[in-house]
């Protein structure tokens, strides 16, 4: 990999070294956004121009009178999807989140992807808001695209700690009460929970109009543990101790959790829900742009 | 056995590492994981390859410990512990008879024959030793090594070749403890030999096998072999002029060879002798005119026969001459056929040094020595302070009538001058002080004691006073008393033991002492008729007149006469030289390998030493077959004392002398050590669990 590749890419350990979440959160799109612009897909953008012969009921408002002045013909310009998409970003602040086998955290980087998605949408003027969960609600911002909002926002983002186990069925459920109107639903979790429960808490949010994207969030060691000797593994959230042979970590646990991601994936998409995994060592605006590339082959 | 069994205690610190082990073993190292929910609680596959790694390395650190608490306990060895020496187990020593006679006929490739037969002969557990017996020594060549590795003994038998010293089966035998080494299983001696008669012991008892040794007599000789070799060859005491020459032989038959002379490489005359059969011992006298004669009846108590041949009125110029005598035609044993001598030809001087020539004693002397008919001396006066120059090598016999008078430089020249080979007759006269100076050096002498004196003692076994004559009637009015060296000889003493003549050697000459002074004041020994005798006869000794003097055996120590100041060089017969650069001034001994003649070239000028091989190797005749029965019986006794003996070892081991392991096991110990640092490292290394 050549440096200029290297530098275009973002990996979360450079980024824990930015003091400031919001110069990461910045430092990642606009880097990115640079890079869309050598992209031959042209793609984040809700703004579609056309015109449209005028006819009768038309709101006067929307002439183009220069084109009018050059054709003499009554033109009315029109924008697709010109209503504001709301951002609401669900961050997962379990105990089990705060694991890390060397790098960033999973709730490092998941305070990074949140921050990303939080600057990516003010810059759009949507409006954007965060709730905060482990075993319960923590902590909401209700969206808006007031000014400023997103300086608090991220500040927010930032104080955000690890907090005890997970409950991620029961979160859901709440969550109904805090999202009243439609909108993109981001959940930033490591998602251990059980798929079947996990489908039917989010199928009301799915059914309510929200258009709602799983970003889960997982160590490099979560995925391909690799050990020599025998271990005992500790779970960090209920301090329950195993003794586990490196035989069944490189063979039974990986299929057991490739089942596991998949039952996920096929029950997100049951709901009309989309799960996309990303490694904690991944760089950050590599993942963003698989997000948005995502997004666009998906509309 | 142990030297300090109460350390062994500590062999219960083993239990330490197994404990530890078994702790390690229970704690496996935790890690903390983000979530149990795929995690099963399962054993290792891997437990046997682990294990055996702890077992390696357990089985490490408990032999560490073991040879740690054996090092502090110092275990000793003793011979019986010793592995592998099984009851049956033997050192088979072959001694190969090296000595000159071997080189007759076949003898020498039946003696190699005899020695691989005894090769094949070994079991697999015995040992092998290969030893060559020879002149003064016995050499191990191959030292003990398993009969299974045959191959290079015989590489080592095909290599060795006889030389030509004599043998003394007495010597290899009292010396075989030393050179077959200790501690060491039972031997079985195999003397490879011709059982010469002549290499007997002068004691029986000599030829005593050592301890838990058997004896294995392998006879590769020939009972009928002949030899014909010259004895010797010296002047004769008739005429200094005429030589004489022995030739012996064990012949069964007549023989008839030509005698040779050559004179400083020429040939000088030949004679023809015939040496009657061996069965009856002979002597014929070869005349003058080259004519031989019949020979005549002689002793019968010998088997060998002998001829003498003259070579008389020998015309030869002043100086040293080499003297070879050879037998045409050579036989089987061609070494002993010919015999070197060196002859001192020279109208012999004496020097007699006197601090007042008109002196009684100074007359007395050179009236006696003048007198003498055979050696023929020509005597010249000279007072102590003119022989400070000019060389004194040309003087047979110096005469100093007061060692007193000598300064200590002069003294200092004449001690050199008998250190290369001179001669000196002195006494001890009024200028005498306690000390002598270098001439009589470590001597005491006292003041003179006017008291009645007569001769107590006599050594007459000396050549110089063989023919004493009555000292007891020579009266002594005046006498002082004299402590000598060690190494001085005391030849006459006075009745109260003082010494009256005493030999002193110095380097490779001889000095006379007499400790009284030859004056009527001390006594009348100058009017009484011994005295002429006895100077003639101390002359005689003294310039040693015959030439067979100057010759040597091979193997023999010969006195060169090179000091430490002077120096010099040898040459051996062959014009190399014997003496290495750093030898050249200390080389005061030679002991010759070569036959032939020697040259010594010192300060004083060049001497030859002729030497020949031992005539006694010559003669064939073996060993009287009840003689070799009585050395059997002999080792036969000596084997049933060693069983005994044996017995007696096993059931004591005060004899025993402990080797301890200790240092050896110490090794070990840090070599384990070693071994369980880097084993160790490694699998803590594992231990610490990183991901690849």
């Amino acid at each position: 990999m050549s440096s200029t590749a290297i530098n275009r890419l973002l990996l979360p350990t450079t980024l824990a070294g930015l003091a400031n979440l919001e110069l990461v959160a910045r430092t990642a799109v606009e880097g990115f956004l640079t890079g869309l612009h050598r992209s031959p897909h042209y793609g984040f953008s809700q703004e579609f121009k056309e015109y449209r012969a005028y006819v009768e009921g038309d709101d006067p408002r929307f002439v183009d009178w220069n084109v009018y002045a050059r054709t003499e013909r009554t033109y009315i310009r029109r924008y697709e999807g010109e209503t504001n998409t709301r951002l609401m970003i669900l961050l997962d602040a379990s105990a089990s989140m705060d694991y890390s086998s060397g790098g960033v955290s999973k709730l490092q980087y998941g305070k990074f992807l949140a921050a990303a998605l939080a600057y990516l949408a003010a810059r759009q003027h949507d409006p954007v808001g965060l709730i905060v969960f482990d075993e319960q609600i923590r902590q909401f911002r209700p969206a808006t695209s007031r000014a400023g909002s997103l300086q608090s926002m991220i500040h927010t983002i930032d104080g955000v700690t690890a907090g005890r186990g997970t409950n991620l069925e029961e979160c859901f459920r709440s969550f109904g009460e805090h999202l009243k109107r439609r909108g993109l639903v981001a959940v930033i979790s490591d998602l251990y929970c059980d798929p079947l429960k996990m489908s039917k808490a989010v199928q009301p949010l799915a059914y309510h109009g929200h258009d709602i994207m799983l970003f889960q969030l997982l160590d490099p060691r979560e995925l391909k543990p690799e050990w020599s000797e025998s271990v005992l593994l500790e779970d960090v959230e209920t301090h329950q101790t195993l003794n586990v042979a490196p035989e069944y970590l490189a063979g039974e646990y990986r299929d057991k959790l490739g089942a596991h991601l998949a039952s996920l994936r096929k029950a997100a998409a049951d709901v009309g829900a989309h799960q996309l995994l990303i490694s904690t060592d991944e760089p950050l605006d590599r993942a963003l742009r698989r997000y948005l590339l995502f997004r666009e082959g998906r509309s | 056995m142990f030297l300090a069994p109460a350390f062994l205690l500590g062999l219960l610190a083993i239990g330490v590492p197994i404990w530890l082990h078994r702790v390690a073993r229970a704690n496996p190292t935790q890690h903390p994981f983000a979530s149990l929910m795929f995690v099963e609680a399962s054993e290792t596959q891997r437990t046997a390859k682990r294990t055996l790694r702890y077992w390696l390395l357990l089985s490490l650190r408990i032999l560490l410990l073991i040879a740690l608490v054996l090092a502090f306990a110092g275990p000793l060895l003793t011979e019986r512990a010793i592995p592998g020496a099984n009851a049956n187990a033997r050192l088979h020593a072959i001694v190969l008879d090296t000595s000159l006679s071997m080189q007759d006929g076949d003898r020498w490739q039946r003696a190699l024959n005899e020695a691989d037969s005894i090769l094949k002969s070994l079991s697999s557990s015995d040992r092998v030793l290969v030893a060559t017996a020879e002149g003064r020594r016995v050499s191990v060549v191959q030292s003990s090594t398993p009969a299974s590795t045959a191959g290079t003994v015989r590489g080592t038998l095909r290599a060795l070749k006889p030389g030509i010293e004599r043998l003394d089966y007495g010597l290899a035998m009292s010396t075989a403890d030393n050179w077959l080494g200790s501690p060491r299983p039972p031997v079985v001696l195999h003397l490879i030999s011709d059982l010469q008669q002549s290499a007997a012991p002068l004691r029986f008892a000599d030829l005593e096998p050592p301890a838990r040794t058997q004896l294995m007599l392998h006879d590769v000789g020939n009972a009928a072999a002949e030899n014909v070799f010259i004895q010797g060859a010296q002047l004769t005491t008739v005429d200094t002029r005429s030589l004489e020459v022995t030739v012996r032989g064990t012949a069964a038959k007549p023989q008839q060879r030509q005698v040779i002379l050559a004179i400083d490489g020429k040939e000088y005359g030949r004679r023809t002798v015939d040496l009657p059969a061996s069965a009856v011992a002979t002597d014929s006298v070869e005349t003058e005119g080259g004519d031989h004669l019949t020979p005549q009846l002689g002793s019968q108590a010998t088997t060998t026969s002998s001829a003498k041949v003259l070579f008389s009125d020998l015309k030869l110029a002043a100086g040293s001459h080499r003297l070879e005598v050879s037998l045409d035609p050579a036989d089987a044993l061609p070494q002993d056929d010919h015999f070197y001598a060196v002859l001192e030809h020279a109208d012999p001087k004496a020097l007699l040094v006197a601090p007042d020539t008109r002196a009684d004693d100074v007359s007395y002397f050179a009236s006696a020595i003048g007198s003498l008919a055979a050696p023929t001396l020509s005597v010249e006066e000279r007072a102590p302070e003119t022989i400070g120059t000019g060389a004194l090598t040309g003087y047979s016999l110096m005469v100093i009538a007061d060692v007193g008078a000598l300064t200590d430089i002069q003294a200092k020249r004449i001690k050199e001058y008998v250190a290369a080979g001179g001669s000196v007759l002195a006494t001890l006269g009024t200028h005498t002080a306690i000390e002598p100076g270098p001439l009589l050096e470590g001597w005491r002498i006292s003041e003179p004691e006017q008291s009645i004196a007569a001769v107590g003692e006599i050594a007459t076994t000396h050549p110089v006073l063989r023919e004493a004559g009555d000292w007891h009637s020579v009266r002594f009015f005046r006498h002082r008393a004299v402590q000598v060296t060690k190494d001085d000889k005391a030849l006459i003493t006075y009745e109260n033991g003082t010494p009256l003549l005493i030999e002193r050697t110095i380097g490779a000459g001889h000095m006379l002492v007499l400790t009284a002074p030859v004056e009527r004041e001390w006594n009348d020994l100058a009017i009484h008729p011994l005295f002429v005798r006895f100077i003639a006869e101390a002359a005689r000794y003294l310039v040693r007149g015959d030439a067979s003097a100057a010759s040597t055996t091979v193997g023999s120590v010969v006195l060169t006469g090179l000091t430490a100041t002077g120096g010099g060089q040898i040459f051996d017969p062959r014009g190399e030289r014997v003496l290495g650069l750093a030898q050249t001034a200390a080389a005061d001994r030679l002991i010759p390998d070569q036959t032939g003649f020697y040259e010594i070239r010192g300060n004083d000028g060049v001497r030859w030493i002729a030497v020949n091989v031992d005539a006694r190797e010559s003669d064939l005749t073996p060993l009287p077959a009840s003689f070799v029965q009585r050395w059997r019986a002999m080792q036969v006794r000596q084997a049933a004392a060693t069983n005994v003996a044996a017995v007696a070892a096993a059931t004591s081991s005060a004899d025993e002398k402990p080797r301890s392991l200790g240092p050896a096991v110490l090794w070990l110990a840090a070599l384990l050590l070693l071994a369980e640092l880097l084993l160790a490292n490694r699998y803590l290394a594992i231990r610490r669990e990183t991901p690849k």
